[in-house]
């Protein structure tokens, strides 16, 4: 009696541990036509962070669309490149899908030695575009970018810019600005947005460059954006392209399979996220999460995600940090 | 008054009380799972709460959160595996207990310790968020790296037996802390060619090795050994008060150590647990018995880790800046319902805050009753055989160590982990300081590093009077390292006679 309900308990321990381990399981697939079993979205970072969040709030619709079950796997560690190797190993039937902001595809195969590329995969689609916008905090000395620009020039390596980390996008931007404008910011890391954030509020920092719905978020001013238009909340904020030089920069989320994926496939996946992008629901969770919806075409993303390649490669070449 | 009912109104509708309950239970049970973290148990319902009303969604987000984190000092106190890094400190004290056949009253003691530290907190959060929220702005890299050198003093705290030892094994914690890509250029450190180490050496898969593997593979090799001494299943004990009355002082203190330590972006509940639990150590009224089964550790550790929770939500609420994962899941949950933490949250959504503020009280008092109900189950886990518990432990510390990155990689370092750690039992060497080492290291190089940079690479700059608060830290860390070595000296005269009381 007594060791029947010892059992019970241990029983009921691993119900417990079974249940909490069923996002992470792993699907077993049948042969029939796409999609016929359990689609998993592999996020290259842990659960919680933005591109985890993002891929949470399509994954009820896009399991909609698909008529199949779509779970979430996270496989985190060292800058998302862990997780996007192991999407890169995946067998190519359309079940592993990364789901992936830009920098382990587009900026990290250009840091270190990585056993996979941007070659590796078969573009699927975006998911959001969010434009960047350089933010000072409000009692900065700079309201414009040119007293910004005029002052790093008087006094070089003495303003900091903060980036959420080395070959994140907040960097990039760093890079682009010094190679454009010819001047030279103390650049610091931090790990992560909010730290870097943070450290713009406290005044360690002097500008940080991120997603432009930051700015009324934190009640920062903008100085500069990325986008190729001048932003619709920004009219008076100069874009790159005002300033004379040729560079666009933007947060992105895209959807990834393995190269040797079948063509009909990633055409699938394309459709349902686009109409998954379309729905009311979803776009209402997006622009809760300050997220821009940007649905494409597959040659439209492939284009975009190559040029981003080359962009980033240009940039930390130049700040010899290409290995 | 008035706010305070309507915002006791809506808390009380089925769909929150549901919430709360169930998140509680789901909450401790997530977080007495090795591995599992508060994270994963957040996110894991997250998508359930984008179609859930907006109090009964952040009535569960709150009531996870604040279980998890109590969840983790279970498993601590009964398998000696800390079910979350922030426990760690938990089981110096909690694992000796069980061994002496007192669980239930050590799982008393981590509740209500608990449940004091995360009630203390909420209080601090709901005067005070806003003006603490502006201190902790002011924190920037140089202050961080003060206060992670006053924390790793704690070394010296942790390292029974050995000064020199526990020093060492911190090292080699700081040490597996720089494995991986370098936190300011990206570069790979130590991998060795291995790809996996280029994520560096995670903490779980250590913590979850060194303690629990290691704690089975050496009961397993002396067949002969005492074995745990049955406790019996009458679950959770409440220490009577006179109890409680001889250890406030470590309770408040810890209870502010985990607020103050919660508040500042970035630090976390692992550091503040170790910080109550080292100061407890040099000024318990019981501080020769720590490590031993001595309950104040368990108040220091539990009190402080829980306190975290309200402190961790003051920037998270007050600006919009969560300072880890956890908090960061919360904003998120918080988010979709239309609330934007940040610095006009508590104009803009009173109503809804008193509500949230409300619930984080009474996620609070019902770990007590969790606690109550299930205790009596849980410490009938040790009346199972012993190779049935052990072959359980090793299961769910397996597990749990694949779960943090779902990645088999992090299952071998368990076992490796595992074997240093018989090996360091076996040569005298504590572990907690590695432990300590690892949890520490990373955002001390971080902050160094990034301290460097702002001062051009002049360490005297971290010592002028532009930074105040770092330089009273670094002169707390310099005391405190000044004590820790005098006592150790004291120690070494007072030799022959070892069971003499300290001072």
């Amino acid at each position: 009696m007594k060791i029947h309900r010892m059992l019970c308990a241990t029983r009921r321990e691993f119900a417990a541990a079974t249940l909490a381990f069923g996002a992470l399981a792993m699907p077993l697939h049948a042969q029939d036509a796409y999609p016929s079993d359990t689609v998993t979205l592999l996020i290259p970072w842990a659960a919680g962070g933005a591109t985890d969040v993002a891929a949470r709030a399509i994954q009820p619709t896009l399991a909609e669309q698909l008529g199949t079950d779509v779970i979430i796997k996270n496989v985190s560690g060292a800058a998302g490149t862990i997780g996007t190797a192991e999407a890169a190993r995946a067998r190519p039937d359309g079940y592993t899908v990364l789901v992936t902001s830009a920098g382990p595809v587009a900026v990290q195969p250009h840091l270190r030695k990585l056993p996979y590329d941007l070659d590796s995969f078969k573009p699927v689609g975006r998911v959001s575009l969010t434009p960047m916008l350089t933010m000072v905090p409000q009692d900065s000395p700079y309201n414009t970018i040119e007293e910004l620009i005029a002052a790093a020039k008087e006094n070089p390596g003495q303003i900091t810019a903060g980036s959420s980390g080395a070959g994140t996008l907040p960097h990039l931007a760093i890079l682009a600005l010094n190679k454009a404008a010819g001047i030279e910011l103390k650049h610091i890391p931090f790990q992560g947005s909010n730290a870097a954030i943070k450290e713009l509020l406290g005044g360690t920092v002097a500008l940080f460059s991120d997603q432009s719905q930051s700015a009324p978020k934190y009640e920062l001013n903008g100085l500069l954006a990325w986008s190729g238009e001048r932003l619709e909340e920004y009219p008076d904020v100069p874009t790159m392209k005002d300033l004379g030089y040729d560079i666009e920069m933007g947060n992105w989320i895209g959807v990834f399979v393995p190269l040797d994926t079948p063509e009909e496939i990633a055409t699938a996946l394309n459709e349902a996220l686009n109409n998954t992008l379309n729905d009311p629901e979803v776009l209402q969770n997006f622009a809760d999460l300050l997220l821009a919806p940007s649905p494409t075409s597959i040659e439209e993303f492939d284009a975009f995600a190559r040029a981003n390649y080359e962009f980033s490669r240009e940039m930390l070449q130049d700040a010899g940090l290409v290995q | 008054m008035e706010n305070i009912l309507s915002a006791a109104q809506q808390l009380m509708s089925p769909a929150a009380l549901a919430a709360i309950v169930l998140g509680t239970v789901y909450g401790t049970i997530v977080g007495a799972l090795p591995g599992l973290g508060s994270v994963i148990a957040i996110t894991i319902v997250l998508p359930f709460t984008y179609s859930m009303d907006a109090i009964p969604s952040i009535a569960l987000v709150l009531a996870i959160y604040c279980s998890s984190v109590y969840g983790g000092s279970l498993s601590a106190i009964l398998i000696n595996t800390p079910g979350t890094p922030q426990s760690a400190a938990t089981l110096l004290d909690g694992y000796p207990m069980t061994r002496k056949g007192r669980a239930a009253e050590a799982i008393g003691w981590a509740t209500i310790s608990s449940v004091i530290g995360g009630l203390f907190s909420v209080a601090v959060l709901i005067i005070a968020a806003p003006q603490l929220a502006r201190v902790a702005l002011r924190f920037g890299p140089i202050e961080t790296f003060a206060l992670i050198c006053m924390a790793l003093t704690c070394i010296a705290g942790v390292s029974r037996g050995s000064i020199l030892k526990g020093l060492l094994a911190g090292i080699l914690g700081l040490f597996l802390a720089t494995v991986g890509a370098d936190p300011m250029t990206g570069a790979i450190r130590f991998d060795f060619g291995v790809f996996n180490l280029s994520a560096g050496v995670s903490l779980i898969p250590v913590l979850v090795g060194l303690f629990a593997l290691a704690e089975v593979f050496c009961r397993a090799a002396e067949r002969a050994g005492t074995p745990i001494p049955k406790t019996e299943s009458s679950g959770f004990v409440v220490p009577p008060f006179r109890e409680w009355w001889l250890r406030k002082r470590t309770l408040i203190k810890s209870a502010a150590i985990g607020t103050f330590v919660g508040i500042l972006p970035g630090t976390g509940a692992s550091t503040a647990s170790f910080i109550a639990y080292s100061e407890a150590k040099r000024s318990g009224r019981f501080r020769d018995k720590f490590g031993t089964g001595e309950p104040e550790g368990l108040i220091a550790s539990e009190t402080s880790n829980n306190a975290v929770t309200g402190g961790a939500l003051v920037p998270t609420l007050a600006l919009g800046i969560p300072g880890d994962p956890v908090t960061a899941v919360v904003m998120s949950t918080l988010i979709i319902q239309g609330i934007q933490p940040g610095v006009r949250l508590f104009a803009d959504n009173a109503d809804l805050m008193n509500a949230a503020f409300l619930a984080l009280i009474l996620c609070n008092l019902m770990l007590l009753v969790v606690a109550a109900a299930g205790s009596r189950l849980l410490t009938r886990v040790l009346s199972m055989p012993e190779p049935v518990l052990f072959t359980m432990v090793v299961v769910l510390s397996l597990v749990g160590s694949y779960g943090v990155n779902g990645n088999m990689f992090d299952v071998l370092v368990t076992f490796i982990a595992g074997i240093a750690g018989v090996a360091f039992r076996y040569i005298g060497v504590p572990v907690a300081p590695i432990v300590i080492g690892l949890v520490l290291g990373p955002i001390f190089e971080e902050s160094l590093r990034q301290s460097l940079i702002l001062t051009d690479g002049s360490f005297g700059a971290f010592f002028t009077l532009s930074h105040p608060i770092a330089l009273g830290l670094f002169a707390l860390a310099a005391l405190l390292m000044a004590f820790a070595i005098a006592t150790e000296i004291r120690g070494m005269q007072r030799k022959p006679a070892p069971d003499a009381p300290e001072i």
